[in-house]
């Protein structure tokens, strides 16, 4: 509605298609025909192929395929637990004490991820409590980072739930552990989803804290697909890529099926 | 005292079909109870009675204070001082859950994620009852709201009349000890409100001891369901008394105002009349007679109260109280007229049936009324 | 009336606070307890003492000046082009409606899942001296070195960043355009105000709120970004994140990686601070999910 005439709109559109082609399009096109390439001398790949998947697929891609999947799961379900712990425990206090304690369970997504890993590797190197080189440290390091984004997620969704329905349970006799069981919990079950589906999202694709304290044998795939370009086989960090991308997808997909019976507003 | 509900004859005719699970409710006593938010006071010294079986009506603008009464006794609200008792049980300190109330709001609020059976049976779940009589008071619960079809629906497939009344029984299943109806009304269309009206006055009837507290704006609702209105103002409980009392002796300028329009019109007391038991009150020159008020003392300045609907065209020569105005402004308004004057500088509004003929602006009138329907107040309430 | 408060129960005191100590203390323990280690081993000598030394020392590096210089410069321009091209998107997504607008808002906003090392690998893809761009120029020009570079440098690191969080400007500033009455617009259009005027007077005071959000938000990504950093390898960009690294993991040397570890949470923190600032006077939430 701000541009009147046809040649004014297609030329904005035309516009918009070349931008957002070159920004964000292309980029994802390249990785995946960089994926299947065998061979990329011209201009464009050539000799397609299907053995960087393959590669990616097994050995020692395999195994952080597997390790970043792994870690995803455990890192998001604790981070939703204690996430949905603190949201609903905030709800029950005062103003100012609230406040600052919702700031404290923002601040380690404010925080750079390498400087988690690094104060992950000076607490837990010696004891009483001894994590280093362990798979709990990496499984620890995802937590801390999307902690913030679970906390932040559930908190919207109990905002937007209306008080009357927590009220009318107890009304109706429901005692505070029924109440959230059968009320608040399953209301709320579409955020506490898209809190997990971010979650694992982030951390498939975490790289910053991983990388300071990832012991042998559990690295994930980012730190696979950065060993590979580093050592110059950028076509398998290509694929492994494309798995990354896809893996993270199929993932969300399948929670967004997840039936909720909770209309969404 | 017996509740001496007005039910129209017609309607106590028909044989109503009374539940057959008996509701024994008790009574709610509000105690002195003040309450106020950070300095801000939304409700002070707060006493009322309500009685077994009666529906009390609390209304009043907003701000008023009535839904903070109503979820005092539900328990979302913590009195700084007072008591409220349900019964003779002091409930001032217990939660919610262990008050035996039913609670229905103006958004339903019924659970999206349940059917329609297991929103009804979900206090009685709460409360461990067992299976069978889980099963029978949900059956018997939609039979009494009419809504036995819809069982296994979700809520999100129903109107809004339709949750409503879902609601309504949900809150009876748990076989409460007193009714909480916080606006349950003002979400649905004027149509389907008119109606609801009429069920909830049947639910009553069925349910002859259920105690119910009804907050609400709207003063038809008031009027018609309630056994009691208590009108409130500025967290004040400004008068309380049966609703054709309040409404035809209005105690205070408030009430007058609040409930149904009112004419006020300044008047001096004078005398009473020994011959006719009438009150004298001179208005602007003319002298009145109205129903007579004990508490009038001569020569002071009040305020006489007359409905829209009680002032009619007076007869040339016809004897009685005499009115003369001059008309303002005429609006027909489908089932009546609403014609407005001035009368020696105060504003009357009257109501009549339709007119038949044309009346213009300008246009000098008499009116008249019957004694009995002009109210004394005082001026200052 | 007072007999009646006998039978009154005493409330019990409000314990659901106690709710919040257990998520409180594993937060405490697996975050704040090392940041407060790190902070410790970087101001404090092998006894405890306080020092600033190993302040002094890393300060006065020329690594950690470039590192620091580049961490601030890449954060302002890349949260600048950021903001200006999410406000372009946005205003042509939101006021030159074409069918498929939802869609393509939907896709960009998807990026947001996706990590950002990703971008930096597709550029070295298209814009690297083996790349795309490059390819089609030798071939078209017949050029002996590859003529475009600046992948390897600042600029690359930051066309790459402001194409992966610009969506965190995007989002906001869709929300803040969808509640602009369009029918303000279409009565400015009939009083004669042109395109122009209507962006400047009409639209831009509606998006300024999502636009500081979302820049600030930008700086406070922006400047803790690694993965980025980390595959465009450039040997002159190194930026505060990249040097903890370094310094922890291929050096070896904890302490000097304290330090900075400190100043770049200390900035961090502040870019927070600076957000949630802006967002409580200006409104514009729903920038991101922090």
């Amino acid at each position: 509605m701000l541009v009147w005439s046809r040649s004014g709109r297609s030329l904005i559109l035309a516009f918009l298609a070349v931008l957002v082609g070159v920004v964000y399009v292309a980029p994802l096109a390249i990785i995946l025909m960089a994926s299947f390439s065998g061979e990329w001398n011209g201009v464009l790949p050539s000799k397609p192929t299907l053995e960087h998947f393959f590669s990616a697929l097994t050995g020692d891609s395999g195994a952080q395929l597997r390790a970043s999947i792994i870690t995803g799961m455990v890192a998001s379900s604790f981070a939703l637990v204690v996430g949905t712990w603190s949201a609903l425990a905030l709800r029950s206090l005062p103003r100012v004490p609230r406040r600052i304690l919702d700031l404290a369970f923002f601040i380690p997504s404010a925080v750079p991820s390498v400087s988690v890993g690094l104060g992950l590797l000076v607490a837990f190197s010696r004891p009483p409590i001894l994590l280093n080189g362990t798979v709990t440290i990496v499984f620890i390091a995802h937590f801390i980072l999307i902690s913030a984004f679970t906390y932040g997620n559930v908190s919207a969704g109990l905002a937007r739930l209306s008080p009357d329905f927590e009220q009318v349970a107890e009304s109706l006799g429901a005692r505070p552990f029924y109440r959230l069981c059968h009320v608040t919990l399953p209301m709320i079950l579409p955020y506490l989803i898209a809190a997990f589906s971010l979650s694992f999202a982030l951390s498939m694709g975490e790289l910053g804290a991983t990388v300071m304290v990832y012991p042998p044998g559990w690295a994930t795939i980012p730190v696979g697909i950065f060993t590979l370009t580093d050592r110059g086989e950028v076509f398998e960090g290509a694929a492994m890529s494309m798995l990354l991308i896809i893996s993270t997808l199929v993932i969300l997909l399948l929670l967004s099926r997840i039936p909720t019976k909770v209309a969404s507003r | 005292m017996s509740i001496d509900v007005a039910i129209d004859g017609a309607a106590s005719a028909a044989p109503s079909i009374v539940s057959d699970v008996t509701q024994s409710g008790e009574g709610i006593i509000f105690e002195g109870v003040t309450v106020a938010y950070r300095g801000h006071v939304v409700l002070e010294d707060f006493s009322l009675d309500v009685r077994i079986g009666e529906i009390m009506a609390l209304i009043g603008p907003s701000g008023s204070g009535k839904t903070t009464a109503l979820r005092a006794v539900a328990g979302f609200v913590q009195p700084t001082k007072g008591r409220i008792k349900i019964g003779n049980q002091d409930v001032t300190d217990l939660p919610p859950y262990a008050r035996g109330i039913g609670m229905v709001v103006q958004n339903y609020a019924l659970f999206p994620h349940m059917r329609i059976e297991d929103n009804v049976a979900f206090g009685l779940r709460a409360r461990n009852a067992p299976r069978e009589k889980i099963e029978q008071r949900v059956t018997e619960c939609l039979r009494l709201v009419g809504m036995s079809k819809y069982v296994g629906r979700y809520p999100r497939e129903l109107s809004g009349g339709q949750q409503q009344r879902i609601a309504v029984a949900r809150a009876l299943a748990v076989e409460p000890r007193v009714l909480l109806l916080d606006e349950p009304l003002s979400a649905l269309d004027a149509q389907i409100r008119r109606q609801m009206v009429d069920e909830i006055a049947k639910l009553h009837r069925d349910l002859p001891g259920l105690t119910v507290l009804y907050v609400t704006h709207d003063q038809t609702e008031a009027l018609t369901l309630a056994d009691r209105i208590a009108i409130m103002h500025d967290g004040k409980l400004s008068s309380l008394g049966p609703s054709q009392s309040l409404y035809r002796q209005p105690p205070n300028r408030f009430t007058a105002e609040f409930l149904g329009r009112a004419n006020l019109l300044p008047v001096r007391v004078e005398a009473t009349d020994g011959a006719t038991g009438l009150l004298r009150v001179n208005f602007a020159g003319a002298t009145l007679h109205v129903s007579n008020d004990p508490n009038a003392k001569t020569g002071t300045d009040q305020l006489i109260c007359i409905r829209p609907h009680s002032l009619h065209f007076a007869e040339p020569e016809a004897p009685g109280n005499r009115l003369r105005g001059v008309v303002k402004d005429v609006q027909w308004q489908g089932d009546h007229h609403a014609i407005t004057l001035d009368c020696g500088g105060t504003t009357l509004r009257v109501v009549t049936k339709p007119l038949r003929d044309r009346l213009d602006r300008g246009v000098s009138l008499d009116l008249t009324f019957q004694p009995d329907d002009a109210t004394l107040i005082a001026a200052s309430t | 009336m007072a007999d009646a408060a006998i039978a009154a129960p005493r409330p019990a005191p409000d314990t659901s606070w106690l709710w919040v100590v257990p998520p409180l203390s594993v937060i405490g323990l697996l975050f704040f307890y090392p940041l407060f280690l790190i902070a410790r081993q970087g101001l404090t000598d092998g006894k405890d003492v306080i020092t600033f030394e190993h302040f002094a020392t890393v300060l006065h590096t020329r690594q950690f000046h470039s590192a620091m210089w580049n961490t601030i410069e890449i954060a302002l321009m890349s949260s600048a082009g950021c903001v200006a091209l999410g406000f372009v998107v946005a205003l042509i997504l939101s006021f030159v409606p074409f069918p498929g607008s939802r869609e393509i808002a939907r896709f960009i906003d998807t990026f947001i899942a996706l990590p950002t090392f990703l971008m930096a690998l597709a550029f070295t893809f298209i814009y690297g001296s083996a790349g795309v761009l490059n390819g089609m120029l030798m071939d078209l020009f017949g050029n002996t070195a590859p003529p475009v570079d600046f992948v390897y440098s600042t600029w690359g690191v930051v066309l790459a960043e402001v194409t992966v969080f610009t969506p965190f400007v995007l989002r906001p500033l869709l929300a803040a355009f969808s509640l602009i009455d369009t029918a303000q617009i279409e009565v400015a259009s009939s009083l004669g105000a042109g395109p122009w005027r209507i962006i400047r007077q009409i639209i831009f005071p509606a998006a300024l709120p999502a636009l500081l959000a979302g820049g600030s938000l930008c700086l406070l990504l922006t400047v803790n970004e690694f993965g980025i950093i980390l595959f465009i390898g450039a040997k002159g960009v190194i930026t505060l994140p990249l040097l903890v690294y370094d310094k922890a993991i291929q050096e070896g040397d904890y302490t000097p990686a304290c330090v900075i570890a400190v100043i770049n949470v200390v900035l961090s923190l502040s870019l927070y601070s600076l957000y949630r600032v802006v967002i409580a006077r200006f409104g514009g939430r729903n920038a991101g999910v922090v």
